[in-house]
């Protein structure tokens, strides 16, 4: 097992005692009528192995993306507990309860994000290659060409031609920056890759070449991912497992073979439905 | 052509506070005049004064007045055009160079008097016999301390992209907008103001640390061409300050300096130097802070520094507003309780 | 007029500069804040090197200032006159007789020894100002020792340029802990950090902190470790007074033309006189 998340709550908002028990899918809302507070995550549980890519799909307002931050420790949930296996010095922590140098370093080394905004994952005044290194010296790595080198071997990975390293995002395409994006998440070989509609956005095709990259990459490197995605088509190319999310709480999981040829709950029944 | 030719600092140091203080005793008021006029946009020291008079010596309502009266008057013409080198030079510094073709002339200037309040402490150096005052420096065509770094290759040129001077007072300038436009702006601006934007750049929203290639204080000739024989013709002289800064960006991968320009009526260092700031970090944003850094953004700058406009409107606050808060307090009385329906944090 | 205390401060805040000094020293290259009072020389103009070095002279001490490397520049002819009004000290131009030397943007070419104390003037303590602006973030990142904006910075400027942007201000590691912003002296004057047997005090007037060094402590410039760190130097160039080549020089123009002269007039003088014999 690499991941371990267990009952992950967060709401937004002054909370009270009846927010539980009036949102969720059977209420239909996550919006708690007596109070206002969004009960943006609620009860959240599930495991990750090694290897494996898991799946959480939902509309937006599911809570998917939350859920995805506070995985990757950018914000702290209500309540609930993270453990992660990829490394004895964090065995048995609850992620949520480490000091800033810990998360850091989890942050840093052992998981990494692509954001669905490309913004929010790259500086933008600072060069490609400059953004790539920044987890690598994050990382403790003081040799410059050592450094640079595997900047230019993430770069190459990621079809990203090292000869532009020195230029700002700006000028690079949509599809090209998130691939910037995915080389600075590989940067010190992480075990646990998380992807924020990593494909919003993009043309069709363009989306095509990058899902293919990441399953290539996944398959090279085996490190396990959570993908986030509205979008039922893009989780079966990529995940083994699969997790159904509206408003706010897990309605299905299972393997993702499974739960697109015998959905058992409607709402994924409706979203295997309209898969083109 | 004589100089002073400063021989030590000390001595130098000695003569430009001697010199400072018979240049205040001449006219006490000289640098609230000047401010007066500057951000009055209307260069008459008659006028600057009886304004000052008339209004319990508040600079703000002052500089109110005489933009009034510019409004009273008929524009003429354009002044011919005029370089820095075209300045009688009072004072000359460079910061960049320990010494530079036409030497480092103090001038008056109050910079090296320490502000203590114990009479004795200055008054030995205003009584000195010995340090004299008479020669007093009026150096012309003196090229600006940046021209040995353009000669160097070191400064990205602007460009030009204008062929004549945009007007703000017969046209409202818009967004993008064009530089003239904006030195004008700046050069009416409200000193405290223009020192606080500036001062944000300097403290880290920005970039930290331009250097001065030149500060001049002096007079500046006005010139005009005669309507009849349309021959240049001196109609008077001006006091003015002109600064220029050179910061640091970088350029296709190579660092470079770049400059900032400042100018204003009358003599007022700090303005000047603030708004050559000013001016240098709206044509180069810093290249390490990016959309957080203030001074950078012209809609912020350029709009909010003009004295006479925010004093107008934060006093307005000060009319009736009853019918507004009349309607004010009938929203609320009458609306119910809106609805939190925000769910964009998932 | 009243006659102002030993040092024009009152006693209370020299107590108080002297606490922070002490602070400062215990924790070498870490940021202590103190209540900067206004000096009679306008801040930016070395109030915090003047509150440092009014808090520690005495009669006894024979006082140097230098700017840009010179006694004569005008901010060192006005701190050295008014310290020495208000406490009695001696002034000397030469760095080997001084017991304090207050300093803007240079380190004297001559080195001091164990029982000399360097005063520096410092414009913007804060070495991580450049990538951070807000101050409580910074305080943040150097408590967790994560200097990891300024590394990107570096890496930038190394890959697209060749070389760091910083050309005064070096980052430099002090102790192996604190990135510390050495004060606009040039990279000429960053080897002089290390193991300096002086100790070096730092004070930022307007920004109102107090840093320091205390003696013999390892100090180096923050750089990729396979990559030199080069200092400024003037190929082919000597001082036209005294010969030396191996000194930081200032381009003087005089009628147009160049000319390079010693920064450090006291080791110039020295220098004239050693090859005069």
């Amino acid at each position: 097992m690499l991941l371990k998340v267990k009952n992950i709550q967060k709401i937004y908002g002054p909370s009270c005692t009846k927010c539980l028990h009036s949102t969720g899918y059977a209420e239909g809302s996550i919006i708690c009528p007596y109070c206002q507070s969004v009960v943006a995550v609620k009860n959240v549980s599930f495991t990750l192995n090694k290897n494996q890519v898991l799946g959480i799909v939902g509309e937006s307002g599911s809570g998917k993306s939350t859920l995805l931050k506070i995985i990757y420790l950018l914000e702290q949930p209500d309540q609930g507990e993270l453990f992660f296996y990829g490394t004895p010095e964090l065995k048995d922590k609850n992620l949520f309860q480490l000091n800033y140098l810990e998360q850091n370093s989890y942050r840093n080394i052992y998981a990494s994000m692509v954001h669905q905004k490309v913004q929010d994952g790259l500086n933008f005044y600072f060069s490609a290659g400059a953004n790539v290194s920044e987890r690598i010296t994050a990382a403790g790595n003081r040799k410059f060409y050592a450094i640079q080198n595997q900047v230019f071997d993430l770069l190459t990975q990621t079809e990203i031609p090292v000869s532009r390293a020195n230029e700002l995002p700006a000028k690079f395409s949509g599809g090209q920056q998130q691939r910037i994006q995915i080389a600075k998440a590989l940067a010190n070989s992480p075990l646990l890759l998380l992807l924020d509609e990593p494909t919003v956005g993009l043309d069709v095709s363009i989306q095509a070449r990058i899902l293919d990259l990441i399953k290539r990459l996944q398959e090279e490197y085996n490190f396990s991912i959570i993908i986030v995605s509205h979008d039922l088509s893009v989780i079966r190319f990529l995940a083994d497992l699969t997790i159904v999310m509206k408003n706010g709480e897990i309605v299905e999981k299972g393997l993702t073979d499974q739960i697109i040829e015998d959905p058992q709950h409607p709402y994924t029944q409706l979203l295997v439905s309209s898969i083109l | 052509m004589a100089y002073v030719a400063a021989k030590g600092g000390e001595e130098a140091i000695s003569a430009s506070i001697k010199y400072f203080f018979k240049f205040i005793s001449d006219d006490p008021l000289i640098f609230l005049i000047d401010k007066i006029m500057s951000e009055g946009a209307l260069y008459t020291e008659e006028l600057a004064r009886h304004c000052l008079q008339i209004c319990g010596s508040d600079p703000l309502v002052a500089g109110n007045y005489l933009r009034a009266q510019r409004t009273a008057y008929k524009r003429v013409g354009y002044a011919e055009l005029t370089s820095l080198e075209q300045f009688r030079i009072l004072r000359r510094i460079s910061s960049a160079f320990k010494d530079i073709p036409y030497g480092q002339i103090l001038g008056p200037t109050n910079d090296y008097i320490l502000k203590i309040l114990n009479g004795t402490w200055n008054q030995t150096i205003q009584d000195d016999p010995k340090i004299k005052t008479t020669q007093l420096v009026q150096v012309e065509n003196v090229p600006s301390g940046v021209e040995v770094v353009r000669q160097m290759g070191l400064l990205i040129p602007l460009e030009a992209k204008e062929t004549k001077p945009f007007d703000i007072t017969r046209k409202h300038p818009q967004p993008p907008y064009p530089r003239s436009a904006a030195l004008q702006i700046m050069a009416r601006g409200e000193t405290g103001g223009m020192l606080l934007l500036a001062y944000t750049s300097m403290r880290g929203y920005g970039d930290v640390h331009p250097t001065i290639g030149d500060l001049r204080i002096g007079f500046l000739g006005v010139y005009f061409k005669h309507p009849l024989t349309e021959k240049k013709v001196k109609i008077g002289e001006i006091r003015a300050t002109s600064c220029e800064v050179m910061g640091v960006s970088k350029t296709k991968n190579t660092l470079k300096f770049t400059s900032g320009y400042g100018f204003c009526f009358g003599f007022n260092e700090t303005k000047a130097i603030s708004m050559a700031i000013l001016d240098n970090a709206l044509n180069f944003p810093a290249y390490t802070v990016g959309e957080r850094s203030i001074a950078s953004n012209p809609e912020i700058v350029l709009e909010h520094i003009d004295s006479i406009e925010s004093l107008g409107f934060c006093n307005h606050y000060k009319l009736p507003h009853y019918v507004t808060f009349m309607a004010d307090l009938n929203v609320m009385k009458t609306n119910p309780t809106q609805k939190d329906t925000s769910n964009e944090n998932l | 007029m009243k006659t102002f205390n030993f040092g024009f401060l009152d006693e209370d805040a020299k107590k108080e500069i002297r606490r922070s000094i002490l602070k400062a020293i215990a924790i070498p290259g870490y940021l202590v804040a103190f209540a900067s009072r206004e000096m009679p020389v306008s801040r930016g103009w070395g109030t915090g090197g003047l509150q440092i070095t009014l808090s520690i002279i005495l009669e006894k001490d024979t006082l140097k200032v230098i700017d840009q490397g010179t006694d004569h520049s005008v901010n060192a002819v006005i701190l050295r006159k008014f310290i020495q009004s208000c406490t009695n000290c001696k002034t000397t131009l030469h760095t080997d007789e001084a017991t304090i030397i207050q300093t803007r943007h240079r380190i004297p070419e001559i080195p001091t020894n164990s029982d000399q104390i360097l005063v520096f003037q410092v414009p913007i303590p804060d070495v991580l100002t450049i990538v951070e602006p807000s101050p409580s973030q910074r305080r943040i990142l150097h408590a967790y020792n994560d200097y990891s904006k300024l590394w990107v910075l570096l890496y930038e400027d190394v890959a697209t340029t060749g070389e760091s942007r910083f050309s005064h201000r070096y980052p430099v590691v002090v102790n192996n802990r604190y990135v510390m912003d050495p004060s606009p002296i040039p990279r000429y004057d960053i080897p002089k950090l290390n193991l300096n047997p002086s100790l070096l005090l730092f004070g930022a007037g307007r920004e109102k902190m107090i840093y320091a060094i205390p003696p013999y402590t390892p100090v180096k410039p923050l750089t990729f470790e396979d990559i030199p760190f080069k200092v400024e130097n003037f190929p082919g160039q000597r001082c036209e007074k005294c010969g030396a080549s191996n000194v930081f020089l200032d381009l003087v123009y005089i009628n147009g033309e160049k000319h390079y002269f010693c920064n450090d007039p006291d080791f110039c003088q020295r220098n004239q006189q050693c090859s005069l014999k």
